[in-house]
């Protein structure tokens, strides 16, 4: 088990480092001057310069990749070009929107997920699955942001049950501002749902084709004992898997509806970080991201060998 | 009265008839054997008395145990004698336990269903039971999980876990057709100990007359889900009144006439005939496990520094239990497998160096037949294209010579020329090994490598394919290596046997010799543990007429 | 027992076979009827729709549906039925090359690490988990934003993640072929790695390629409508379905037909994509099927 994870964590660290390093690469090409653009057109070259030069960019790329790895190490994250304020500062101010967002999202998509799936998976065949099966096929179609759409012309339009975007923050009260993730958490959460539902089912079924539930069966458990006993825990492998992709995606997934419901959340800062050039944003927000993604995927390695004790002892 | 009476059933599975009219009865505490070939219905009529059946499964008929209509019986009162008095054990052992669960547990819960016990209790009773079935409690059995045990040992846990309450009729579903025959051996004999010691009834299913004949008090010979012939299981296996009987028992200790006289190594080295394949130390190695990103376990030794030759027309047995070793010295002369050590040499060439015209060349007078008629081929390619393969090697043939060449392998193997414009799956077990033959066939071949080439086949068209592959020597003068675990197959069909252990020859020497003097312990243990229909038929009669003197 | 005639029906290969296996899959008729008629419309597009698309007829705007414009219009009088044919071909092209680069890369990248092993298989995995660190949208975002909104980038964006999912699947599939009989049969008769990829592999592997070509076919259009939705797919006046979504979120309390059409576009082609990639898992494999 020490070994596994001792493994793991090599596996992760080696992921990041190759992370920050194509991070670095990919904002290195961008064509134009970061402090140029800063400036304006209107800059004199001078200017332009003298702000090349407070901004570290004369020094050569080996150098400023060294002191950014270093600097993200210790909690530096450097400072935003166009809000002048480190950049640390800007993330965590976002953070406490994005994170409960995910959170709450992934906590409502499972808990519609997996019973819908379970129960679908123990009726299969009959109307009630087939009903589940059109539905998530459906859900799975849906655009989020479309949905969200839907969802504030039904629920913030015309019955003004919620707002329709903004945020008040939490000192708001926390009732305000769950409120106001209420409708954003929904339209990402039920298109993921879907999914989740879907790879529940199937999951089950195939374990439910196991020898080894033929030979429970044989010892006298009924179909439902089984079911709970031998084929769930089974059954988990794969939909650990998904929640653990879905988990990315939720925190990708920001960005877009983010933008539907005007939430000052980490996506809306990288979307307009990007816009704007703001290179150190950037960096150190998809680095915060890849990490999450990386440190998840990590969690979801354990979560196998806990599940499975053949993975406890051998390594991949 | 039959503990078990089956009367007319009869079992549609999606409007498909699986059994028609089947009919059987056993005894309290009696051993009935079910034999028949693959699609002869015995593993439904097993499911049909535990009514586990697929769904979409159409029973009718009487099934009634102890007393009780099975056919009548709803799901709770069936799941009350599941596991309780009627324990079922599986033929697939490595798939039959849940991985995520120990050994305790699994033998446990039937234990706690059926009797309300508390885990403690239940968990001694486990205990017991495991060392009844010969897994002693002081290596942690209960705490270990399935992954961490051998086939023969899941086995026994499959056992334990169908015995555990002592139920009155115990079925097996071919028990040991997944296990060597030396596991084999220990099974049936724990099965038996089983049964006699608590009163059991035993329903065995097998395909293998052998395993039933040295089991079984009476016998039920199915056949396309229709019952043959039924009885004492000696009386019927020695008298053979049914015709199927008959094809059945010939089939299973077949030998196929040859016309020449067996080539052996000690008269061709005197005949200073040259050997066809020389194999002089070869060493093959399966590199380590990765265990961490710097680091890997030792190598694996499959074949540990092996000598023979092969002389031409000589067909050689390579007989040993599963990872011995046997198949990857197979790949490895055929160059599937590089060796780590050792010199090959084939019709005169060296096959260790690197690739080079020659080599090329000699190879294609090496070829193969595989196990398994179902996987050796590419679905999606016609006959003559599959047939055609080895023909790769010999780019100068035209194409109208190269379609000659595919009608005669074809008809050679007693196909038609016209099959080669179908596919694959237009073709039954039976004909796709015919056809694996014939594309080994095709490149004319001095040395067929056959590992395990009726292994997978029901008993008559295992005979047919020996019979096949006899001719085919006698007519082509091809030798053979036949890779194999079965010593009736290698018996009937070798002249030379090299036996093989944990990757190392254990006794090497004509047929004759190796089985009816063997010098080596491993040796005699294998073939004790073979089942033999007429060694068993010998003792039981014996053991009867003694009774009656 | 089960086993030879599952194989043989896995076996049963051929396009009368197969034709007969699709007719019986409604899923498979539905999704691929509704995947057709969503390219018909795209074609249609470039020679015949109800009103120009580029025209701007300011007296006509924000209608409702009616009967001279079935869908209503936009802010500025555009018919909405119309901007929506022309969005089809938008949507197809993108996801279709996008799925085009993904297995045009990834297929051969995956099949020749399978067919290779040691350390181009090492060197492949550590890459793909790389690329799946990255949320795929933020790099999308990051991709367009750097080299310019446009359909071109927003191509290259999404074909970039299917490179390595393609890549993955077809390692994945052909390392199962290479224990294979007919694939060590091939090999003892002297054909290289390369011949029997070609030979042997690739038309084996084609079914799991096709039914995950759909998948990500339709995860494409919802990928370019996301780009769009945010700025970065499509750039005026080029109609496409995200942007039309852009458009309609503002005046979503008094216009909500242009939101509601574009997205059930959106809907209804995935909707049929997904249908038609089940129903051709269900056809070409029907051990599958069972299991649904």
């Amino acid at each position: 088990m020490l070994a596994f994870l001792a493994n793991r964590l090599f596996a992760l660290g080696l992921t990041l480092l190759l992370a920050t390093v194509v991070i670095f690469l990919v904002l290195e090409i961008i064509p134009g001057d970061p402090a140029r653009l800063m400036l304006g057109i209107n800059a004199t070259q001078d200017a332009v310069d003298v702000l090349r030069e407070q901004m570290g960019l004369n020094q050569p790329p080996l150098q400023r990749y060294w002191s950014w790895v270093t600097g993200l190490l210790v909690g530096d994250f450097g400072t935003s070009y166009t809000y002048s304020v480190p950049v640390s500062e800007l993330i965590l101010e976002r953070i406490v929107v994005s994170l409960p967002l995910a959170l709450i999202a992934l906590t409502l998509s499972t808990l519609i997920a997996i019973p819908v799936g379970i129960y679908a998976a123990s009726h299969r065949g009959r109307v009630s699955d087939t009903a589940v099966i059109a539905t998530t096929q459906l859900g799975i179609a849906i655009p989020n942001f479309w949905f969200a759409l839907l969802l504030v012309y039904v629920f913030a339009v015309s019955l003004r049950l919620v707002p329709a975007g903004g945020f008040p923050g939490w000192d708001a009260g926390v009732w305000e501002a769950v409120k106001a993730l209420i409708l954003p958490s929904i339209a990402l959460a039920l298109p993921q749902a879907a999914i989740l539902a879907r790879v529940t089912r199937s999951a089950i079924i195939e374990t439910l084709g196991e020898d080894y539930v033929r030979t429970a069966r044989a010892k006298g458990l009924t179909y439902r004992q089984t079911l709970w006993r031998h084929t769930l825990r089974n059954a988990m492998i794969p939909v650990v898997t998904i929640m653990g992709l879905q988990f990315a995606f939720l925190l990708a997934g920001t960005i877009i509806i983010e933008n539907v419901f005007y939430l000052p959340g980490l996506g809306r800062l990288v979307f307009q970080a990007i816009t704007q050039h703001d290179l150190p944003v950037v960096q150190s927000v998809v680095v915060l991201l890849v990490a999450t993604v990386v440190l998840i995927n990590f969690l979801v390695d354990i979560a196998y060998a806990v599940i499975d004790p053949r993975l406890r002892r051998s390594v991949s | 009265m039959s503990l078990l009476q089956i009367k007319e059933l009869g079992l549609e599975i999606s409007g498909r008839p699986i059994l028609k009219k089947v009919s059987l009865q056993i005894e309290k505490g009696k051993v009935l054997g079910l034999v028949g070939e693959s699609g002869s219905g015995k593993s439904m009529t097993a499911l049909s008395v535990m009514k586990l059946l697929p769904e979409g499964s159409d029973l009718s008929g009487q099934i009634s145990f102890d007393g009780t209509d099975l056919t009548n019986l709803d799901e709770t009162s069936m799941c009350h004698l599941r596991g309780d008095d009627i324990g079922m054990v599986f033929q697939e052992p490595m798939t039959a336990l849940n991985p995520l669960k120990t050994i305790g547990e699994q033998i446990a819960e039937g234990i706690r269903l059926h009797r309300g016990a508390t885990t403690s209790e239940a968990m001694h009773l486990a205990a017991d039971i495991l060392e009844q079935v010969g897994l002693p409690s002081d290596q942690h059995m209960l705490s270990r999980y399935p992954h961490e045990l051998s086939g023969g040992q899941r086995q026994r846990v499959v056992i334990a876990i169908a015995c555990a309450l002592k139920p009155k009729l115990l079925i097996a579903d071919e028990p040991t057709t997944a296990l060597d025959v030396t596991i084999q051996a220990q099974i049936l004999d724990l099965l038996r100990t089983l049964v006699t010691e608590n009163d059991m009834a035993l329903l065995l299913i097998s395909h293998d007359l052998g395993v039933v004949a040295d089991m079984a008090d009476t016998l039920t010979i199915l056949r396309d889900g229709k019952v043959m012939e039924s009885g004492d299981a000696v009386d019927v296996l020695t008298n053979r009144r049914h015709p199927y009987t008959e094809q059945l028992a010939e089939a299973s200790s077949h030998v196929p006439e040859r016309s020449a006289p067996p080539v052996l190594a000690s008269e061709a080295q005197m005949a200073g005939i040259a050997p066809l394949l020389s194999v002089d130390k070869i060493v093959c190695d399966y590199p380590g496990k990765r265990l961490g990103i710097f680091r890997k376990s030792s190598p694996f030794r499959a074949v540990d520094s092996v000598s023979f030759d092969i002389f031409p027309g000589q067909t050689m047995a390579l007989v040993g239990e599963s990872g011995c070793g046997k198949s990857t010295l197979g790949r490895c002369l055929l160059g599937l497998h590089r060796q780590s050590a050792g010199e090959l040499h084939f019709d005169g060439v060296s096959l260790s160096d690197d690739n080079n015209e020659q080599q090329t060349d000699a190879r294609k007078h090496m070829q193969i037949v595989f196990q398994d008629p179902y996987g050796s081929f590419n679905p999606r390619h016609r006959v003559a294209r599959l047939v055609a393969e080895p023909l790769f090697r010999s780019p100068h043939l035209s194409a109208v010579e190269k379609d000659e060449r595919i009608c005669q392998a074809l008809e050679s193997v007693g196909l038609d020329r016209s099959d080669r414009f179908k596919y694959i799956h237009e073709f039954s077990g039976g004909q796709r090994q015919r056809l694996a033959i014939a594309r080994a066939l095709v490149s004319r071949p001095k040395l067929i490598i056959a590992d395990e080439p009726v292994s997978a086949l029901d008993v008559s068209l295992r005979a047919q394919i020996l019979d096949l592959l006899s001719e085919l020597r006698d007519k082509l003068q091809i030798a053979y290596l036949f890779i194999s675990h079965d010593l009736t197959v290698v018996q009937a069909i070798c002249d030379e046997v090299l036996v093989m252990r944990s990757g190392k020859f254990v006794e090497h020497g004509p047929v004759e010799k190796i089985f009816l003097d063997p010098q080596e312990d491993y040796t005699r243990e294998l073939l004790a543990a073979a089942p033999n229909l007429e060694k068993y038929l010998h003792e039981r009669t014996a053991q009867t007429s003694d009774k009656r003197d | 027992m089960s086993g030879p005639s599952q194989s043989a029906e896995l076996d049963d290969w051929g396009w009368p076979a197969f034709a007969r296996r699709a007719l019986r899959s409604r899923s498979f008729v539905i999704g691929a009827a509704i995947a057709l008629l969503v390219l018909a419309i795209g074609i249609l597009s470039f020679f015949w729709t109800p009103y120009d698309v580029t025209r701007l007829v300011v007296a006509d705007r924000l209608q409702s549906p009616s009967s001279q414009h079935w869908f209503g219009t936009d802010h500025f009088g555009r018919d909405i039925l119309s901007m929506i044919m022309v969005g089809a071909r938008n949507s197809i092209a993108v996801a279709l090359v996008a799925v085009g680069i993904g297995m045009g890369i990834g297929v051969p990248l995956g099949t020749w690490a399978a067919a290779k092993r040691g350390w181009a298989d090492d060197v492949l995995m550590r890459f793909n988990d790389l690329i799946f660190a990255f949320p795929a949208l933020l790099s999308a975002v990051m991709i367009t934003a750097i080299f310019g909104p446009g359909i071109f980038n927003a191509i290259i964006a999404i074909g970039i993640f299917n490179i390595p999912v393609f890549a993955r699947l077809s390692r994945g599939a052909a390392l199962g072929f290479w224990t294979r009989e007919f694939i060590l049969a091939a090999r003892v008769a002297g054909k290289g790695k390369t011949r029997i990829t070609i030979e042997h592999i690739l038309p084996n592997i084609s079914n799991l390629l096709i039914v995950q070509g759909t998948i990500q076919f339709s995860l494409g259009i919802l990928a370019e409508a996301g780009l769009s939705y945010v700025g970065l797919g499509a750039q005026p006046p080029q109609p496409s379905w995200g942007r039309m979504l852009n458009e309609a979120q503002t005046m979503m309390s008094f216009a909500p037909h242009m939101a509601i059409f574009p997205g059930l576009a959106i809907i209804i082609t995935v909707l049929g994509l997904n249908m038609m990639g089940d129903g051709l898992r269900d056809i070409l494999d029907p051990r599958l099927k069972r299991e649904n």
